[in-house]
């Protein structure tokens, strides 16, 4: 019960940090005249080339997709790695059964002509 | 830990992968019916080890999963549910060319979720088996790429499904915070006899995860349009397992981490028996389409299946898994008939099953008999299924009797549409009098859910013992 209490501190710490640097931000900033060029978006100086609005190739969404479950195995093998020696042997089979099960979805990907940029 | 215990689940999941690494070996060209007739010989592998540890008792991984006669018997009707899937697939798959084997072993995985799902006695084991499951059916729901309607419908299943998943989540995620556990048994010590606001607010969003996967009432959008859009045997899986699944969990939730609770959510399970049932009922009463009302149907079901658990007793869980069970082998055999004549003809129309009595007796018949069962009509298993869901109630008392009074209603509402499929068929004459042909497989698979249904004619005596005889009811999980 109390360590819910340290959660919803920080929650609110959290929330009011962000709510204090965007208050800060609008007393601080300068005032100017909303003209067509003040509101360009900021593109590294350079003039804005198109609209903003662009739609991103699925493939990405593809390609993230299988990112995630990779970074998402290593947070596994990290916490795996720090107890290895515990674990023993036992151990190191039930992690090889799982790394290979997430191979054969690579393979499984990649026959599939996911990993392949046209 | 006890391996064997686990083997029906490591049969499955070697199963799936086996066929993945099959299906992406093997040339393009190569003609993948041969991996459907291997995967029917492993589930009934998984079939025999499921009912060769039935009756024994433990626990997996340090409790994370429970060996009991509720998971057991429920992993019994996923695994029927999915060899009849893979019965009633072998033709229909003509349809997608190319995407026979990804069919079969993503039917496999959504097995293994809801098998994990029914088993697991941990918030974030029940998560993972719910997502395997899910995640499973949302590509199987819209395999039919080229088709508008099951592309939509497997997008808003998606879409829902996940929505329902992040909100049942949150009220997990509350759950742990006031408790500081994700054990089922451990939640109800630590609940003690009182629960402030918070509690209620995050059993509420865990009621409207399970209400969404259960097709209750305000929660139910999904049901009408994915049923429709979805390949008919996916329907049939969805309506049969994804359904179970849902309240083999919703039912070991309820009772097992939420005894001290008992008065204040059987008051909301009521109101959402009563909307489940009545307004599943009432829509399917306009239905035009045969897959639409069988959809709604499942939805009024739901509502049904409902007051095993508002009961809150043993007659209440048994009657709930016997109910499930019946349920099972007469929507599958509604539904087969559904393939059927969509194969012969392409239509899913009500008015063109007119006069299929002329074309295709046997279709009829099964039809009709699935159809009353589903309806409950005494000596089919839909009657006695209902029976011990009213009694389970009764036992309770009190204002359950309301409840069970409701329920007599709508069945009779029900029993219209029902039979208004069955005249349909049996009285009106039809379009076109051509013989309508099934193919001995379809056939083989109707044979075996009539005799399901059938089954309580001679055999639900001894089914109702073996369920109570189990000491089920004396189990860890039901004080």
């Amino acid at each position: 019960m109390p360590d819910f209490f340290v959660l919803a501190f920080y929650a609110v710490l959290g929330l009011g940090m962000a709510a204090v640097i965007i208050l800060l931000n609008w007393f601080v900033a300068p005032r100017t005249l909303a003209t067509a060029r003040r509101n360009t978006p900021y593109e590294c100086g350079d003039p804005p080339l198109g609209s903003g609005w662009v739609a991103y190739h699925i493939r990405y969404y593809i390609f993230a997709l299988l990112f995630v479950v990779f970074d998402v195995e290593a947070i596994f093998l990290f916490s795996w790695v720090a107890v290895f020696k515990t674990l023993g042997l036992w151990g190191f089979i039930e992690v090889a059964i799982f790394i290979v099960i997430l191979v054969i979805g690579l393979l499984y990907a990649w026959k599939k002509g996911v990993l392949r940029w046209i | 830990m006890d391996w064997w215990l686990l083997s029906p689940e490591i049969i499955v999941a070697t199963l799936a992968l086996v066929l993945l690494i099959l299906d992406f070996l093997l040339p393009a060209g190569v003609d993948r019916k041969k991996m459907g007739v291997f995967a029917l010989i492993g589930l009934l592998a998984a079939l025999l080890a499921t009912l060769d540890i039935a009756g024994s008792k433990g626990q997996l991984f340090g409790g994370l999963l429970a060996v009991d006669n509720l998971s057991l018997f429920f992993k019994i009707i996923f695994i029927l549910a999915a060899i009849c899937v893979f019965l009633l697939a072998h033709d229909y798959l003509e349809k997608v060319p190319g995407h026979r084997g990804e069919f079969y072993w993503l039917t496999l995985t959504a097995l293994l979720g809801m098998m994990i799902t029914a088993a697991s006695s941990e918030l974030i084991t029940i998560y993972i088996g719910i997502e395997l499951m899910s995640l499973s059916f949302y590509p199987l729901v819209g395999c039919l790429k080229k088709n508008k309607a099951s592309t939509e419908a497997a997008l808003k299943y998606f879409i829902l499904g996940s929505f329902a998943i992040a909100v049942w989540l949150y009220g997990a995620a509350i759950l742990y915070g006031l408790t500081g556990t994700t054990d089922l048994a451990k939640i109800a010590a630590g609940l003690g006899k009182e629960a402030g606001p918070l509690m209620y607010f995050g059993l509420f969003l865990l009621l409207a995860g399970f209400g969404f996967k259960m097709g209750l009432v305000p929660f139910h959008m999904w049901v009408p349009d994915t049923y429709e859009g979805a390949p008919t045997p996916v329907t049939a899986y969805l309506a049969v397992g994804s359904k179970a699944a849902g309240f083999a969990v919703f039912l070991r939730l309820m009772f097992t981490a939420f005894p001290a609770l008992y008065a204040r959510w059987m008051v909301w399970l009521g109101i959402l028996a009563v909307l489940t049932m009545t307004w599943g009922n009432i829509a399917a009463l306009r239905q035009s389409n045969i897959k639409r009302l069988l959809a709604y149907s499942a939805i009024a079901h739901a509502g049904y299946t409902l007051i095993g658990v508002i009961s809150f007793n043993a007659t209440g869980a048994a009657a709930i898994m016997f109910y499930l069970f019946g349920y099972l082998f007469a929507n599958l055999g509604a539904f087969a008939v559904v393939i059927a004549f969509a194969n012969a003809t392409g239509s899913e129309h009500i008015a063109d099953y007119a006069g299929l009595r002329w074309r295709n007796p046997f279709l009829a018949f099964c039809l009709a008999l699935c159809l009353l069962s589903l309806a409950g009509i005494p000596p089919l298993t839909g009657f006695f299924g209902k029976l011990y869901l009213f009694l389970g109630a009764l036992e309770r008392g009190g204002w359950l009797l309301t409840l069970v009074i409701i329920a007599a209603i709508n069945s009779a509402i029900s029993l219209f549409y029902y039979v208004n499929v069955i005249r349909t068929m049996y009285l009106l004459p039809p379009k076109d009098t051509g013989e309508l042909k099934s193919s001995p497989l379809l056939n083989f698979t109707l044979v075996v859910t009539v005799a399901g249904v059938l089954l309580a004619l001679f055999y639900f005596q001894p089914l109702i013992g073996a369920l109570q005889a189990n000491d089920l009811m004396s189990a860890a999980w039901l004080k």
